[in-house]
């Protein structure tokens, strides 16, 4: 070890708490400042702006306004953010005829929401196109770099409102842009839960479920009507180039597509090469041949977004049929036009420059099909439109999931064709666990209306997920997996293991469901061998230790919205190799009915929030002389949430449950463990009567750190127990109650630790720590 | 790992108590409204605008007894959802009871970029209904989705509910006519409002023909962006009806 480093670790914990602290005071919770001072290198001053996007998430946005006509839009790579050093280097290099306008995409730094890798981000570039739009540049030119290039593809193609589209590196993270290993490894990490809280905390990036979003997996449709250049690297690892080649191969003179040596991906390749390409790109773009628009920027203060004036010439009237409300238009209009005059009739405003703006105003709405025509061109102007419609959505490539499925997902047909519409439903059809890829080709009829073909590809589809659990007491340590499989008819799998590092036991629940009627149908068998570390969720479990096999088909009717009734049947086998003498087991076989009653609800939201979740479980071995046992169970659960405030809860639950006296031991309540009484050994207590509360509170960070900082997804849980199990012989006695306090730290539901106490007077053994990393923790 | 006893000392307690004051007291307050502070808000179109593109089309029973009296549109401040609570002016199971109108809601959610719907919602007799024929239906035909409205006592239902397979609405629905056929022979609890009965067959109480166009009844000053409208339904309506939830998730 060097010196230096001996140094370091001799350092008090007292020097170094509140460094730390001042260091997260300073750094993590700093305020952005409103404007930064002009760099002594030259780069213009930076104002900070906050944006809306349509669905409402606030993105933060940087603008280097040198009071240039045109500007240029720089999207970031993932997990990167405005404060990279190209934006300096943009800033410095570039500012001399654009502005520099950047901002971070949703999940990312500063900015709200959480990202979708390139899905919902569009939204972002649209606000940001429609904000630069009306601030009245003359041009606005889009570069992005690695994601923020993919993005801004794939705005270029769905809401247009773009001059000019630089793409550096488009990188889409799937198999078919990515290499094998590269493209695996981000789809790990990016899709699973086990890469949220890595990139959480190093990245400040926050990533949504992507359930919800999907991945740009056809970048084939480049725009035809925007020129485009693509700069990419000779041996991206992050892009085939291949396939960046087959693109190019179907394209015009719209796009440019230039190859440079090396390895560099994203913004590593912005240095004084690119930006020479760059403006030569930028140099030899053609101007609008009509309606070319002309700054009035220097007009144009006060606040944006609100129509200053419109000038009486300006009277336009909509003929045909839109597909948005005409006020909606016109008042769009209004905006744009209050910022720009258009060149060649600058008094009047020439038809055909009114018929451009409506176009990007159609196209800014994903409407991008919408042709326009001037049918009067005197004030004032009358401009006809036409919006094709889908006539016929079909389907191929399916083999094994039904068309009705398809069709229930996408939700898309009837009405107007619309590019973000159609967006969306192939993202969320991707989205879906039993689909690889989907692929969309749009065909035009001769009468103008739109026939959509989505060409699906199937995959087995399958979730897998891991986690652990370490308790320090009884010296367990295990891993758990998780498995969930959909069959294409909707027939769902869930299988549960925790295997034990140490002693290799294990305790495996296994579940196949389906949904019938709008009810649930399920078969469920639970296997284990010599557990350990024992996880009674319903607290009606055999505490067998060595084998059990068995099943139950239980089916799940829905009274109304939230009562269902389960009813169901249950076999097993109980065999004994090795009885020891605290954990007797009665060989034999048993079988029975269940019966379980689920009620929830919550109170009117005009009282304190308060959910609830009641259960009622009978049941009852050996009707018809079945099995060779005969018992009777009731149990009874009783759960509540109660909203403390908007981020903190208080959980409360009571559980209760009595069997017959003839049940034979496996069979008999356990008490102590994880998810029972935490502070105690699993098994402490067993006995055919028990009864046991709980009170948690949950205090999360989010009410005093912001959505973006790395610290709001933390929560402190404070929770104390009291049960008790004993047989029926005796009689409960509220001396007999073992009780526990403890407090655990959790992280994004994925990081847990927690330490508990077992308190009162009849406590035994020490403080328990615990430590769990995975979605679930058994 | 931990995989023996942990020593906990007074030190570790120090440090851990230190680590959680840090993370709750450091940092900007969350629920700070960001809209108030954008300088640049997308999409923002005109709310009587969009409540009235989305505005259903209700579809009534012929002999139905009692009008539509009041739609008012509530906008989600968070979310792209329009509640149209929808007043009747009584309800012929609870007629008399003191409140004078009957109290119905209908929920649109929309995309607000390509500004058509995205799927509709009704909530009957306290359980929400969404049909995907209603939504399909609602897309073909200008973004308005069609529910129906059960005879006397309004309940909404989304066009295509026949296709819904639970006890709720199937098996009440029926329970409900025995009780239409026969009301005005049960005790009315105010003598000012004559009881009304359904005469037709089962069939006839499942036939809705009668269109109302919920847009009708939608004025500027009917459409309010609120979480909780309760206040400004009363200041429109004063205290004559039953508040009912206000969003499909409460």
């Amino acid at each position: 070890m060097c010196p230096r480093s001996v140094k370091v670790m001799s350092i008090k914990i007292s020097t170094i708490l509140p460094t730390f602290l001042a260091f997260l005071c300073a750094g993590e919770f700093a305020i952005p400042a409103a404007a930064h001072a002009m760099s002594a290198d030259g780069a213009p001053a930076a104002r900070d702006l906050v944006l809306q996007t349509a669905d409402g998430i606030a993105i933060d946005a940087r603008l280097y306004d040198a009071n240039n006509d045109d500007v240029i839009v720089y999207c970031h790579r993932l997990l990167s953010g405005t404060e990279g050093g190209e934006v300096d280097f943009l800033a410095r290099t570039l500012t001399d005829r654009y502005d520099i306008l950047t901002f971070n995409f949703r999940g990312h730094k500063s900015s709200f929401g959480t990202t979708t890798v390139g899905g919902d981000e569009i939204l972002d570039l649209r606000a940001v196109l429609s904000f630069a739009g009306l601030r009245g540049y003359r041009r606005i030119i889009v570069l992005g770099a690695g994601m923020g290039g993919t993005v801004g593809w794939r705005t270029a193609e769905i809401f247009g409102n773009m001059d000019a589209l630089i793409v550096i590196s488009p990188s889409g993270f799937s198999p078919e842009t990515a290499p094998f290993i590269i493209g695996l490894a981000s789809n790990k990490m990016l899709t699973t839960p086990l890469g949220r809280v890595p990139l959480r905390i190093i990245t400040k990036t926050r990533l949504g479920l992507m359930s919800s979003a999907g991945f740009p997996l056809d970048l084939a449709g480049l725009p035809e009507r925007i020129p485009t250049l693509v700069i990419q690297s000779e041996k991206d690892r992050f892009v085939d180039i291949r396939r960046i080649r087959i693109i190019f191969e179907g394209l015009g003179e719209s796009g440019t597509l230039a190859i440079v040596p090396g390895r560099k991906h994203a913004e590593d390749l912005i240095d004084r090469d690119t930006l020479a390409r760059i403006r030569a790109f930028l140099d030899g773009l053609p101007p609008r041949e009509e309606g070319m628009r002309v700054s009035r920027r220097g007009d144009a203060a006060g606040p944006i977004g609100s129509p200053r004036y419109m000038s009486d010439t300006l009277r336009v009237a909509l003929a045909g049929d839109s597909p948005l409300p005409e006020s909606v238009i016109l008042d769009e209009l209004g905006k744009r036009m209050s910022v720009r005059i258009l060149a060649g009739d600058s008094a009047a405003y020439s038809p055909q420059a009114v018929v451009l703006e409506l176009r990007d105003i159609f196209s800014i709405h994903g409407y991008t099909r919408t042709s326009l025509a001037v049918v009067d061109s005197l004030p004032p102007f009358t401009v006809k439109t036409s919006t094709p419609r889908i006539r016929t959505v079909s389907i191929t490539g399916n083999r094994r999931l039904p068309d009705e499925y398809i069709r229930s997902v996408v939700l898309i047909g009837g009405d107007y064709y619309n590019a973000y519409e159609l967006d969306r439903a192939i993202r969320r059809l991707s989205s879906q666990p039993a689909i690889q890829s989907v692929k969309s080709h749009v065909t035009a009829r001769d009468d103008g209306d739109m026939d959509i073909l989505l060409t699906v590809t199937e995959r087995r589809p399958y979730g897998f997920l891991l986690s652990t659990k370490f308790t320090d007491i009884d010296d367990f340590a295990g891993i758990g997996f998780t498995w969930n499989e959909v069959n294409p008819t909707a027939l769902r799998y869930e299988g549960r293991a925790l295997i034990g590092v140490s002693e290799h036991d294990f305790l495996t629940f296994h579940t196949l469901a389906k949904d019938l009627f709008q009810n649930t149908l399920c078969l469920s068998a639970t296997l284990f061998d010599n557990i350990s570390s024992r996880d009674d969720l319903d607290y009606i479990f055999s505490r067998q230790e060595v084998h059990e096999i068995g099943g139950e088909l239980a089916a799940r009717y829905r009274l109304f919205s939230r009562t269902s009734v389960t009813l169901g049947a249950f076999g097993k086998k109980s065999e004994s190799s090795e009885v020891s003498l605290d954990m007797p087991v009665t060989e034999g076989s048993s079988g029975g009915v269940r019966c379980m009653i689920d009620l929830s609800g919550s109170l009117p939201r005009r009282f304190p929030r308060f959910a609830w979740r009641h259960t009622f479980y009978y049941e009852k071995s050996g009707p018809f002389k079945f099995g060779d046992f005969f018992f009777d169970t009731y149990q009874l659960n009783l759960s509540g949430e109660l909203k403390l405030s908007r981020n903190h809860t208080s959980l409360t639950t009571i559980h209760g449950g009595r069997q017959s006296s003839s049940a034979p031991p496996q069979y008999e309540f356990s008490l102590g463990g994880m998810t029972t009484l935490p502070g105690y050994p699993d098994d402490s207590f067993i006995g055919n009567r028990f009864a046991l509360a709980s009170q948690a509170l949950c205090l999360s960070a989010r009410s005093v750190a912001s959505e973006t900082s790395v610290w709001s997804p933390l929560r402190l849980i404070l929770y104390g127990h009291a049960g008790t199990a004993w047989e029926a012989a005796q009689s409960f006695s509220l001396d007999n109650l073992r009780m526990d306090a403890g407090f655990e730290f959790e992280y994004m539901e994925i990081l847990r630790a927690g330490c508990v106490w077992p308190v009162g007077n009849l406590r035994e053994g020490s403080p328990r720590v615990y430590i769990g990393w995975g979605v679930h923790v058994l | 790992m931990f995989c023996s006893a942990v020593p906990m000392r007074r030190g570790v307690h120090a440090i851990v108590a230190l680590f959680a004051c840090a993370t709750i007291s450091c940092g900007r307050p969350a629920g700070e409204s960001f809209s108030a502070r954008a300088d640049y808000i997308d999409g923002a179109a005109d709310r009587h605008t969009l409540a009235l593109r989305f505005a259903p089309i209700l579809s009534m029973h012929s002999s139905e007894p009692y009008h539509v009296v009041a739609v008012i549109g509530v906008f989600h401040p968070l979310k792209p959802l329009i509640a149209y609570h929808i007043f009747f002016e009584d309800d012929a199971f609870l007629a008399g009871r003191g409140k004078a109108f009957d109290h119905e809601l209908v929920w649109a959610e929309y995309d607000p970029v390509t500004l058509k719907i995205t799927d509709a919602l009704t909530l009957w007799h306290r359980t929400v209904l969404r049909t995907e024929s209603c939504l399909m239906d609602a897309k073909a035909s200008g973004q308005r989705p069609n529910i129906d409205i059960q005879w006397g006592q309004h309940g909404p239902l989304p066009s295509g509910w026949r296709s819904l397979l639970t006890a709720r609405p199937r098996l009440e629905l029926a329970m409900h006519y025995r009780v239409a056929r026969y009301i005005n022979r049960l005790p009315r609890a105010s003598a000012k409002k004559p009881a009304v009965s359904f005469s037709g067959s089962y069939d006839d109480y499942l036939t809705f023909t009668e269109k109302v166009d919920a847009a009708d009844y939608i004025h500027a000053e009917d459409v309010v962006t609120a979480e909780h409208s309760l206040e400004f339904l009363r200041s429109r309506l004063g205290m004559t009806f039953l508040p009912k939830k206000e969003w499909p998730d409460w």
